[in-house]
């Protein structure tokens, strides 16, 4: 149990968070730049002395930053450059504190497929490739409470979507706790079990994630966006697609890119959506869902259309005239048409 | 006249490897504490360590005669300890070369801390490195480039330095006549000609020491691979 | 109209400048003396008859540096070097005036050891090589001496006090001048603890000085000259530990 009790003045505001969370969980920490999130790690680490960080009932918080049994990953975090990649990986297995986390070296690559990357030298890596490595690295040092702090800025979703999932494997099978801070909630939605929102310097939300990031997403100004759940990925190479199906449902989709180490859900971009009231055969659009419109809210700028699909909500976001077009009403079914996944 | 120049290229060279040894060794643990201290009296401490850059050799030295004399508790410590004497002695001018050369090995030194710490250093505490695990295995091996200009610079000003050694040396040769010292010497007897020779052979050495310098200050912070010549 | 007005007076302050910075009420003379007699040159010609006459510029150096500064061109008017090499070698090279080369001062030896029983062993004498002090001291050692203490070389006649006034030395051969003026400053009794070496047992030590060619001022030069070495100066640069200057015996 890691209980967190930080009241830090900073420049312009006053850092007041508290929470504590069992061991073996992943908290996403959002917010917008200058929030205080960065600080927040900063100050539960130990860089920022003195905040009160309790960790099994043992007082951290005047402990020195390498005995308090946890790893901060800043933002600025460089691979040493006068080591190769696998240098820097070895660097991090050989003199990592004693621990009964040990992560074993072949292990953290397989599981971030980045085996085609370990003879490289530093420099010429990208900036994708780099935070990948510098991720590893962090999981190497083999401890048991880890904080990221905006880990993969550069990924494609794609890439970012392994080692999210690669986070909630370590959670779940290592029992390593993450407290992962990003700008992202479509990140922080894909992997935390527990949201915090902070705004400047307030914990604002604090609970699970499903509940949080809904309600985060309702807020306006937000891009908008849903999960969808689905299992028995079978590959299609004919047509260079996945063909997947919804979980507790008969409906189907076609994945462009899918990763076999990832959590079995898609990501759909609520402005990616349009919607019909009848279904049409002949249409370039493959991903087709039979869905229920069970409310919508109208904002400035755009109507927000919440979908049940066979028990998972699916969320659309339309123009007012497109809406107007529309024309239907609560309770309809309509076809949700889901472009670009 | 060419044996004791001889004698002299040698002892000044000899002054300049082991002044500059010890100033790094010195000078590397004080310069990682100054790099991370953030207190209010760090001006203090960098204006003391650059006061030999600003102070006249000849003043530096005259002070340090004064020091040395057995009669003073500096000289008086050291002649007991060792029954020798500091003034004349070529422990003697190693003082004062490290006194003088100080502020030519402490700057890099500085610099190059600041540079690891303000990149890698920051970002290995953070990760739980322990103190000890970041001072041998990575701050040593990225500012091994830095060190090696560090003793450089400081070889090569130890090599020119002249009115410290001209106060306390006493012009012995073999053991405090410096080559600086014995130019001084021929000029002032008039010999013009061996004054020529043995400063051509001084800037020889000087000049080929620079341009190792510079040649292997290429790689910095221990760059690896093809941009080592950032 | 106004711009010839505007000339005119441009003229007019441009040459009254030019005659102030040239007409002035003094004389201008730059004199190079050796270190080890710049305070009693200092001192001599501030007593001096013309001192309100004439302007003088003191430059103190190593003789040598002086030397070499000399031969290659510095406008000096008089140098007072600390020997008599160097005053010849100036004559050899023509650079002085005719019949100017004159003794001002012979330096006095003293065997000087503050501390009895030192066991300091180190003596302190001027580096042979380039100094007269140095160069007496040593023939002193090699014919009535025969020290085997060991010999520590000072940079000039000054060093060499400093050496023995500083304790690092246990002994030392100095000017006399030296203490006497160290005893003038400070009345300590270590200065009181040498023997005066006999003039006949070493080579005279006699500083020179020499008008050179170079000078625009030789009326105020010869002034200066017959002044240092008229009869009541020489004296008093005797008093100041220096041999005096017998022109009559």
């Amino acid at each position: 149990m890691l209980q967190i009790n930080i009241n830090l003045a900073l420049k312009h505001f006053v850092l007041d968070v508290q929470f504590e969370v069992e061991q073996g969980i992943i908290v996403g920490v959002f917010g917008p730049s200058g929030a205080g999130k960065s600080s927040l790690l900063a100050a539960i680490s130990g860089v920022s002395a003195g905040q009160s960080v309790t960790n099994r009932q043992q007082n951290i918080a005047n402990l020195a930053p390498d005995k308090r049994g946890m790893s901060l990953q800043l933002q600025a975090c460089p691979l040493f450059p006068h080591l190769d990649v696998l240098g820097n990986l070895s660097f991090a297995c050989k003199h990592r504190p004693k621990n009964n986390n040990q992560l074993a070296l072949n292990e953290t690559v397989s599981l971030l497929g980045i085996s085609d990357l370990l003879n490289r030298e530093v420099s010429s890596l990208s900036g994708g490739e780099q935070q990948r490595i510098v991720f590893a690295r962090t999981l190497l040092l083999g401890q048991n409470i880890i904080l990221l702090d905006e880990p993969f800025s550069a990924l494609d979703w794609v890439k970012k979507q392994r080692l999210l999932w690669a986070i909630k494997y370590l959670a779940k099978n290592k029992n390593i706790t993450f407290i992962m801070v990003s700008h992202s909630l479509k990140e922080l939605s894909y992997c935390a079990d527990k949201m915090l929102q902070l705004k400047q310097g307030k914990m604002t939300r604090f609970g699970d994630t499903e509940i949080i990031s809904q309600q985060i997403n309702n807020e306006q100004g937000t891009t908008h966006f849903s999960f969808l759940n689905f299992q028995q990925p079978r590959r299609l190479s004919e047509h260079n697609l996945t063909k997947v199906s919804l979980i507790d449902s008969q409906q189907v989709l076609y994945i462009n890119q899918f990763d076999e180490k990832s959590s079995y859900k898609i990501c759909v971009n609520a402005n990616d959506i349009s919607v019909s009231l009848k279904l049409e055969r002949n249409s370039s659009c493959i991903n087709t869902l039979q869905c229920i419109l069970v409310s919508f809210q109208r904002q400035q700028y755009e109507v927000l259309l919440f979908l049940d699909v066979d028990g998972q909500s699916l969320l659309c976001s339309l123009n007012p005239l497109a809406w107007q077009q529309l024309g239907v009403t609560t309770g309809q079914t309509l076809y949700a048409h889901l472009h670009a996944i | 006249m060419l044996e004791t120049d001889f004698t002299a290229l040698l002892l000044t060279v000899k002054l300049a490897i082991i002044t500059s040894v010890l100033l790094v060794i010195i000078c590397f643990p004080i310069a990682w504490l100054l790099a991370n201290y953030k207190g209010r009296f760090k001006p203090y401490f960098e204006a003391i360590i650059a006061l030999p850059l600003v102070l006249p050799p000849t003043l530096l030295g005259f002070y340090l005669l004064v020091a040395f004399s057995p009669n003073t508790l500096l000289g008086e410590v050291w002649h007991n300890l060792t029954g020798h004497q500091l003034a004349f002695s070529f422990s003697g001018i190693i003082l004062g070369s490290l006194i003088y050369s100080l502020p030519f090995v402490m700057q890099p030194l500085l610099v190059g801390f600041n540079q690891v710490n303000s990149q890698y250093n920051n970002a290995a505490i953070a990760l739980g490195f322990s103190t000890s695990k970041r001072f041998f295995f990575l701050l040593i091996p990225l500012l091994k480039s830095t060190i090696l200009s560090a003793f450089s610079l400081g070889f090569a000003h130890t090599l020119g330095e002249f009115g410290l050694v001209l106060m306390i040396g006493g012009n012995i040769p073999g053991e405090t006549q410096v080559v600086s010292i014995a130019l001084y010497d021929h000029v002032e007897a008039l010999n013009y000609q061996a004054a020529h020779e043995l400063s051509l052979i001084l800037f020889a050495i000087s000049f080929i020491c620079l341009v190792l310098l510079f040649k292997f200050n290429r790689s910095n912070l221990g760059f690896r691979g093809k941009n080592a010549s950032n | 109209m106004s711009m010839l007005y505007n000339r005119v007076s441009y003229y007019f302050w441009f040459v009254l400048l030019l005659t102030i910075s040239s007409v002035s009420a003094k004389e201008n003379l730059h004199i190079a003396v050796a270190s080890n007699f710049k305070a009693p040159l200092e001192q001599l010609l501030s007593e001096a008859p013309f001192v309100d006459d004439i302007e003088i510029t003191l430059s103190a150096g190593a003789s040598g540096v002086l030397y070499s500064q000399i031969i290659h061109g510095a406008p000096f008017d008089m140098f007072f070097s600390a020997d008599a090499k160097r005053p010849a070698l100036l004559k050899q090279k023509e650079l002085i005036i005719k019949g100017s080369i004159h003794t001002y001062a012979t330096g006095v030896l003293a065997f000087w050891q503050p501390e009895l029983d030192s066991k300091n062993n180190y003596i302190a004498i001027a580096n042979p090589r380039s100094s007269p002090y140095g160069e007496a001291a040593k023939y002193y050692n090699e014919h009535t001496l025969k020290t085997d203490l060991s010999f520590v070389l000072a940079h000039n006649i000054t060093q060499a006090f400093q050496f023995v006034d500083s304790a690092n030395a246990g002994q030392g051969i100095v000017a006399l001048a030296s203490l006497k003026a160290a005893y003038q400053q400070q009345a300590d009794a270590k200065y009181l603890a040498y023997k005066v070496i006999p003039a006949d047992q070493h080579p005279a030590i006699t500083q020179q000085v020499v008008v050179l060619k170079s000078t625009n001022n030789l009326a105020s030069a010869n002034k200066v000259l017959s002044y240092i070495l008229s009869p009541s100066v020489q004296s008093e640069i005797a008093e100041l530990g220096y041999l005096k200057v017998c022109s009559q015996c």
